[in-house]
């Protein structure tokens, strides 16, 4: 299946963020709560059926393996098949739903009509309301744009490279215009339309799950700190749900590209856990790298980082620090902050207490007072943190680590 | 101090329950009648199923304590673990005079058993919502087979029938020889062996094999990681994952 090994490289197999109830005589709802349905072999959830429509391109990016200039094999899926495929896999209970990218044919208006074509079969004929997400052309036109974007629960359209240059270089067809115009607009239509939904109930849904983007890590030269900040941007100014890295996977010789022979995973694992902090945890890029130390460190988790930086903020009394400053405990996660929050209201919390709440109670230690007892200790701090590496090697490829500190307990003791 | 005994199904559960904290009996053991071996040294005392009784005690569980905890009361009773009722018991005891707070003290001994039966019901129902894999047979009828830990299908149905409402389903738990079946009006859980011979729908096989064909290209070779897959995809659930399933035979 050709078409399915290009499309394997798109990192998002995120299907949460809507929620649709099905309806009488109609096929599918959107879950809350994001049913993975498969683990691929790599230990990725498998939640949608990604399709590239083609690997046909009039253009010719130097990472690509469908670039213009490749001798491959070319094939095309039409609207009717994938459509077919869909639905024979959403009633199997395969699958959530689809996840549409494609090369470009022709031009990309024509490649987005195919789409459109596509996503109308699949609502109108199939009546279908499991999830849609569709990567959107670069360049596409503002109409075009504006009428998938009432078939579709998530659009994207992929950053690609984290600066204009790189895109000049390795992307040469694509301008940095033609991918932001498309973002900005659906933006703009995406948060309308959700105001006047607020207003009218039967006002149609645009992109209800919003908008997402991609882009390719250790490719170019930029640094972690330029890519932060650009998330940052992108999630404060662009209001995207969310922003994928994906470390460089070499499949074409290329002169311009690097010959690096492994992906980066651990950089791109440090880049998620960054963004986490950006998204969930209230950190500021420049909290976590500045132009000074413009690197993610390859050992501490950046929030681990953060804190060894700033030993002076702790230790926080665990009964009544804000939820805001219990995020910033290494070995409290989000979901162990509010638990603590929520029980702290009825019982005094003991040790134990903190423990079964998922709290990683080795690395906690050093950064709380339980009833104004502190336990930690500063030189066992480093040793116990330094067993965090193992762990995180362990954990590389688990994309969903919100709470990934308080699942493992770490393997060394710290008592030193 | 007695061995009390109800029908085994939820509302006796609750009839009895219920009975109990009338009388504010300490009971020894709560068992299912069907599973009860006399016992020369424990009195024990049958309780009737009185929906009455069982529908003011469900009542006060809302009213008094919360939605979740008859959420947790349900799982629980689903989970058919070995105790299950007298963890309900205790759990239910606390809560009617303790009230919401109840769902705050996680560790407290007559709280956590019910709270790990119920946590283990709510993941293997998670789980299977993506786990389920269906055919359709000859005559147009989605079906899957399933061998859950717990018995699920009152939890799983619900989302089967939101999800496929237009299509005609049949959920099949072989461990339990019951079935979710539903027509697009109504959905049952009724009793059904297992069937010697599927007869599938024509294009059965197409879909299948273009799923694994899916499964196997979607993995990204560079990044393979076994051990991830299987702490995510448990080796028990493969037999009925259409992806997986050549591997185990
Ligand atoms: S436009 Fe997309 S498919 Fe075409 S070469 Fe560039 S990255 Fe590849």
């Amino acid at each position: 299946m050709i078409l399915a090994d290009s499309a394997k490289y798109d990192v998002s197999c995120a299907s949460s963020g809507t929620f649709r109830q099905g309806r009488a005589n109609t096929l599918g709802n959107a879950t809350y709560s994001g049913i993975c349905h498969s683990f691929a072999a790599d230990g990725r959830c498998i939640s949608l059926l990604k399709i590239l429509m083609t690997n046909i391109c009039i253009y010719d990016c130097r990472y690509c393996i469908n670039r213009r200039s490749n001798d491959i094999r070319r094939t095309l899926f039409t609207p009717a098949e994938i459509a077919d495929l869909t639905i024979g896999f959403y009633r199997r209970n395969y699958i959530e739903g689809l996840f549409l990218s494609s090369g470009i044919v022709k031009s990309p208006n024509d490649t987005m009509e195919l789409f459109i074509h596509t996503l109308k079969l699949l609502r109108h004929r199939y009546r279908f309301n499991g999830y849609i997400h569709v990567k959107i052309i670069p360049g596409a036109s503002a109409e075009l744009v504006h009428q998938i974007g009432f078939l579709a629960d998530r659009l994207s359209v992929n950053i690609e490279l984290p600066s204009r240059q790189s895109l000049a270089k390795l992307a040469p067809d694509k301008t940095k215009e033609s991918i932001i115009v498309p973002m900005r607009q659906m933006a703009g239509e995406i948060e309308m339309y959700k105001m006047e939904k607020k207003k009218y109930r039967h006002s149609p849904n645009f992109s209800p799950s919003g908008q997402s983007t991609q882009m390719i890590i250790a490719a170019t030269p930029e640094s972690d700190y330029d890519i932060l900040r650009l998330s940052e941007h992108l999630y404060r100014k662009m209001n995207l749900k969310r922003v994928y890295y994906s470390a460089y996977v070499a499949v074409n010789h290329d002169a311009l590209l690097p010959a690096n022979p492994r992906p980066q995973l651990i950089r791109e694992h440090r880049l998620y856990q960054a963004d986490w902090l950006l998204r969930f945890y209230g950190y500021q890029s420049h909290e976590i790298v500045s132009e000074s130390h413009p690197q993610l460190s390859e050992n501490y988790d950046p929030k681990v980082n953060w804190a060894l930086h700033h030993l002076d903020f702790f230790p926080i009394e665990i009964h009544s620090a804000d939820y805001e400053d219990l995020l910033r405990v290494p070995g409290i996660g989000m979901r162990s902050a509010q638990k603590i929050v929520f029980h702290r209201r009825a019982a005094n919390l003991s040790r134990q207490d903190l423990r079964r709440l998922g709290i990683v109670y080795k690395r906690a230690q050093h950064f709380i007072t339980i009833n104004g007892r502190f336990e930690g200790g500063q030189s066992s701090l480093l040793h116990s943190l330094l067993s965090e590496r193992k762990i995180e090697r362990a954990r590389q490829l688990h994309f969903d680590f919100n709470d990934a500190p308080s699942a493992v307990q770490p393997s060394i003791t710290g008592e030193l | 101090m007695a061995i009390y005994s109800y029908d085994g199904t939820f509302m006796g559960l609750m009839s009895l329950i219920g009975f109990l904290e009338d009388k504010q009996i300490n009971p020894v053991a709560i068992c299912d009648k069907n599973d009860l071996v006399t016992d020369l040294f424990e009195e024990q005392e049958d309780i009737k199923t009185d929906e009455k009784r069982a529908r003011e005690l469900i009542g006060r569980i809302v009213d008094h304590i919360c939605e979740p905890a008859f959420d947790r009361i349900v799982y629980g009773f689903l989970s058919q673990i070995n105790g299950f009722e007298m963890a309900i018991f205790n759990y239910l005891h606390l809560g009617l005079t303790a009230g919401e707070n109840v769902e705050r003290l996680a560790g407290d001994r007559r709280v956590a058993p019910l709270r790990r039966l119920s946590l283990r019901v709510g993941r293997e129902v998670h789980r299977l919502k993506g786990f389920v894999r269906f055919a359709q047979l000859a005559d147009g009828v989605y079906y899957a087979q399933i061998r859950p830990d717990h018995d699920v299908l009152p939890l799983l149905a619900p989302h089967f029938v939101q999800r496929f409402a237009d299509q005609h389903w049949v959920l099949h738990d072989l461990n339990r020889s019951r079935a979710a079946m539903y027509d697009t009006h109504q959905c049952e859980i009724v009793i059904l062996a297992a069937a010697d011979s599927l007869c599938f729908a024509e294009n059965e096989s197409h879909f299948r094999d273009s799923w694994r064909r899916y499964f196997q290209t979607i993995a990204i070779a560079e990044r393979k990681n076994r051990r991830l897959q299987q702490q995510f995809m448990p080796r028990r659930y493969w037999p009925y994952l259409t992806e997986m399933a050549e591997r185990v035979r």
